[in-house]
């Protein structure tokens, strides 16, 4: 985004004329709202498919009725959502209750600022990339623990804390298998991450050729990014046969679009971030080239990879059962803690020595 | 399943085991994912209905004689018989069901000596009112003759 | 240094009466320390219809329908120890075939509750597509039923003295299909959610009831075998034939943990599907031909005297108390529901455990309220 600035305002000469901070500014609003609607959009295929592919799992054929196959099932229930009477109710801690969806969204959202897809398709190449993602992500929690207080809501309450345990437990091994991965990229950057893997499958960091420990990371990231998102098995915070609804019970309307649209982007957060740094990336088995059509062909690597990670979430989905908050902290702190720190101190030695 | 005793053996089996079940667990979703689904898309493909099926009654006024058999097997008293005379000259008013009510236990139909009430194939019930459930099944045919005459 | 201002305040919830997982009507009073369950409560009556009064006041023939929505899951099995309560009474000889019938529908159903109870179970932890795999096998069963006497919720398939329709060379192919089927299919569930990790920690040493326990609470069937008692009254007490058919008795045994955890019970349910399999398969085989109702006298009059007769329904120990004056109507009923015994366990087991416990072992223990209620 930076370059496009600066090239622009080198080489137009209308825009030479204003001052360039409207120029940044005008392009970050123009950065931020194509995220926003790629992010609107997206999300209604993905909600859309989720039910599609729950649908065939479980011997049925998901929606079928609005449009061919049920395709404008998602964009009916959005309209329906944003009609539905905005309910707050009159017990609730007024100013939680109202900013926590656009705090959780927050969260979800302002990740895509350091997100790549293809070489030249980004917003920003922050230098603590990584690091700037995974800070950003821990923010969700805030919205929900004042939501589940604001709701003033037993079952929020109890949605609200499961999740502010579920966080904490999880960052640590999401924190951790990705410094194995920056431990030999030496960049925090998701652009310098990326590129430290080669064209071919066993040249990233998922292949246990490359290193046997970013091999095991790699599936600790996926999980704990698993609990990072609420799916099953992790879905606690709003487990349907405990806590009714979990924080979110006392949600109607576009608040509750909100918290939607906020699970789906972190989903996708998740799983794009581990095709970058796991999975090579754009560096994907399509073939390398030059200018455009690198750009759109390392797009549809990243996109595809993605999608990939994305049905294996749908899939684990509707396949598990739950875990119990005990369970869920133990798989935690007993096992990726450990296991990650053990791949974080061979990566080390394995990067020392080799 | 016995659990090792050994806390460092028991530790990699209950990974090996969580991520084999698990893997397993998912070969059977996906088993299914691939065939066709059973479900039927409901208005648009209707369901077969046997023969068997104990649906809305229906009702061979020709065939009654008033006896009353019916009315009095039912447990729940939703049929109700309006006519005139006995046997086979009866003159069958009305022959109104309840189904707010009816069971559908097609003990009205065993209990039937002439066989003119039999539970049908029809299975949509719904209508916009309460009076609506209450289905005639009757014609008043001798009504409306007298009052022609009239 | 005194701890005592670190105390917290224990919560009051109330789970249900309108709750995901509480089978219906269940209103269960949870006192919790965070997510530490100290005290559970079960509050019932929301679906009192008054079943035994209505039985006092219609006549014999006309209550079996209303025994079909008692336990609704396993209706045959009502419609079946009503019926054998007032032929024990009348003194009322059954055709043998319409007794292979009674087996045949009553196992069938047996299945069918046990699916359900399969897939609720399976919800209650979390896992949903187990809940679409049960109801589609029970979806077969029920388009049997239809096919055979043309119902699917509500049977009403034993009269008083025989049952309502006879099955044909057809179904009884269509019986013997659905049979290799459930087998086939059984592994898959199995599979899917029996041994998986997640489910077999989320219920195995939950909820234990030990042997002494559970017969001092009055618990039957499932329940009561998954403590590892083995007591079933189609073997103990048999009726229908039950002594003459080659089929095991299913108990817990610790397989995942302890002897009578919540495992246990839903282990105990899974195997039963198959132990039905194998006793509709040999009452297909043995099933003479003959008549499949006996001669009742329209007006059905009871000689003066009292009955007590039970069955095991798939929930437990059903009983029929019936006390006659020599009217058409029972001057006393009383009906022992199996899942009114079973859920008063609910105090003694759900406490001291996690709020995610509760729902399992009130899962475990399956309850329906319209039996519970009455």
């Amino acid at each position: 985004m930076r370059e496009l600035i600066e090239y622009l305002l080198t080489h137009v000469p209308l825009l030479t004329k204003v001052p360039s901070i409207f120029v940044y500014a005008v392009f970050i609003l123009i950065g931020a709202g194509v995220v926003l609607g790629y992010i609107s959009v997206m999300v209604i295929i993905w909600v859309y498919l989720e039910r599609k592919v729950a649908g065939h799992i479980q011997a049925r054929y998901g929606p079928m009725r609005v449009g061919p196959h049920g395709i404008l099932q998602t964009i009916a229930d959005a309209i329906k959502l944003f009609m539905k009477e905005d309910i707050i109710i009159p017990t609730s801690h007024k100013v939680l209750f109202i900013i926590a969806p656009f705090l959780v969204f927050f969260g979800a959202f302002a990740p895509f600022v350091v997100l790549p897809y293809s070489e030249s398709l980004y917003l920003s190449k922050m230098n603590v990339g990584v690091f700037y993602l995974l800070a950003l992500t821990a923010f969700e929690v805030i919205g929900i623990i004042m939501a589940g207080w604001g709701s003033n809501n037993k079952w929020a309450l109890y949605g609200g804390m499961r999740h502010a345990a579920q966080m904490i437990c999880y960052e640590l091994p999401m924190g951790i298998s990705v410094l194995t991965v920056v431990v030999f990229t030496g960049s925090l950057t998701l652009h310098g991450i990326t590129n430290a893997q080669g064209w071919l499958p066993w040249q990233w960091f998922i292949s246990p050729l490359k290193s046997p420990f970013t091999f095991i990371a790699g599936f600790v990231f996926y999980i704990a990014g698993l609990a990072a998102t609420k799916r099953v098995p992790f879905d606690l915070p709003e487990a349907e046969s405990e806590l009714v609804a979990g924080y979110h019970a006392e949600y109607s309307g576009m608040r509750f679009a909100f918290f939607f649209l906020a699970e789906y982007t972190a989903m996708y957060l998740v799983c794009a971030v581990t095709s970058l740094l796991f999975l090579g990336g754009w560096n994907g088995p399509l073939p390398r080239a030059q200018g455009w059509l690198g750009n759109l062909l390392g797009l549809i690597n990243v996109l595809s990879k993605t999608y990939f990670l994305l049905f294996v979430m749908l899939w684990l989905r509707w396949t598990l059962p739950r875990l119990r908050i005990d369970q869920l902290l133990s798989t935690s702190l007993k096992y990726l803690l450990p296991i990650s720190l053990g791949a974080l101190l061979g990566a080390a030695i394995q990067s020392a020595i080799f | 399943m016995r659990r090792p005793k050994n806390k460092v053996a028991e530790y990699f089996v209950n990974i090996y085991r969580s991520l084999a079940t698990i893997a397993a667990g998912m070969g059977v979703t996906i088993k299914v994912f691939f065939q066709k689904p059973v479900t039927l898309q409901y208005p648009d493909e209707l369901p077969v209905i046997e023969e068997a099926f104990r649906g809305l009654h229906i009702y061979e006024q020709e065939k009654c004689i008033a006896c009353e058999m019916c009315v009095k097997a039912c447990p729940i008293d939703c049929i109700s018989l309006q006519y005139e005379g006995k046997g086979k000259k009866a003159r069958i008013k009305s022959y109104r069901i309840d189904y707010t009510k009816c069971l559908f236990c097609n003990l009205c139909v065993e209990a039937c000596p002439t066989h003119c009430i039999k539970m049908g194939k029809e299975y949509n019930l719904c209508s916009y009112d309460r009076a609506g459930c209450v289905r005639e099944l009757a014609e008043d045919i001798y009504s409306e003759r007298s009052t022609v005459s009239e | 240094m005194s701890v005592d201002y670190l105390h917290t305040h224990e919560i009051l919830v109330n789970m249900g009466p309108q709750h995901p997982s509480t089978h219906g009507v269940l209103r269960l009073v949870v006192k919790t320390d965070g997510e530490w369950v100290t005290e559970t409560q079960p509050y019932i009556g929301y679906l009192h219809r008054c079943a035994e009064k209505i039985g006092e006041s219609v006549e014999y023939p006309q209550f079996v329908p209303y025994t079909d929505r008692l336990d609704y899951l396993g209706a045959i099995n009502n419609n079946l120890c009503y019926c054998l309560a007032v032929e024990r009474l009348a003194g009322i000889e059954v055709p043998e075939r319409a007794t292979y019938l009674r087996v045949i529908g009553a196992e069938l159903n047996r299945i069918a509750s046990h699916l359900i109870s399969y897939g609720t179970f399976g919800m209650e932890t979390g896992a949903f597509t187990p809940f679409f795999y049960g109801f589609r096998e029970r979806e077969t069963i029920l388009s049997i039923f239809e096919k055979w006497f043309g119902a699917r919720l509500t049977y009403h398939l034993c009269r008083i003295g025989g049952v309502m329709a006879d099955i044909t060379p057809e179904i009884a192919q269509d019986i013997r299909d659905f049979i290799k089927t459930m087998r086939a299919v059984w592994d898959d569930y199995n599979t899917l959610l029996s041994f998986n990790e997640i489910f077999v920690r989320r219920t195995a040493d939950v909820g234990v009831i030990p042997p002494e326990m559970a017969i001092e609470y009055g618990l039957t069937g499932p329940c009561l075998r998954g403590s590892g008692v083995k007591w079933d009254l189609r073997k103990n007490d048999p009726y229908c034939f039950y002594d003459t058919f080659d089929f095991d008795i299913p108990v817990g045994e610790g397989l995942m943990g302890t002897v009578g955890d919540s495992w246990d019970r839903y282990w105990v349910r899974m195997r039963e599907i198959i132990e039905s399999t194998k006793i509709i398969e040999q009452a297909l085989d043995r099933m003479p031909e003959g008549a499949i109702r006996a001669k009742v006298p329209k007006i059905l009059k009871l000689p003066k005297g009292e009955v007590y007769v039970r069955c095991e329904n798939p929930r437990g120990e059903l009983g029929f108390y019936l006390v006659s004056d020599g009217g058409t109507k029972p001057y006393r009923l009383k009906i022992r529901a199996p899942s009114f015994c079973n859920l008063s366990i609910t105090n003694a087991i759900c406490k001291d455990c996690l709020l995610a416990d509760v729902i399992v072992i009130v899962g475990s223990i399956d309850i329906v309220l319209g039996e519970v209620d009455r």
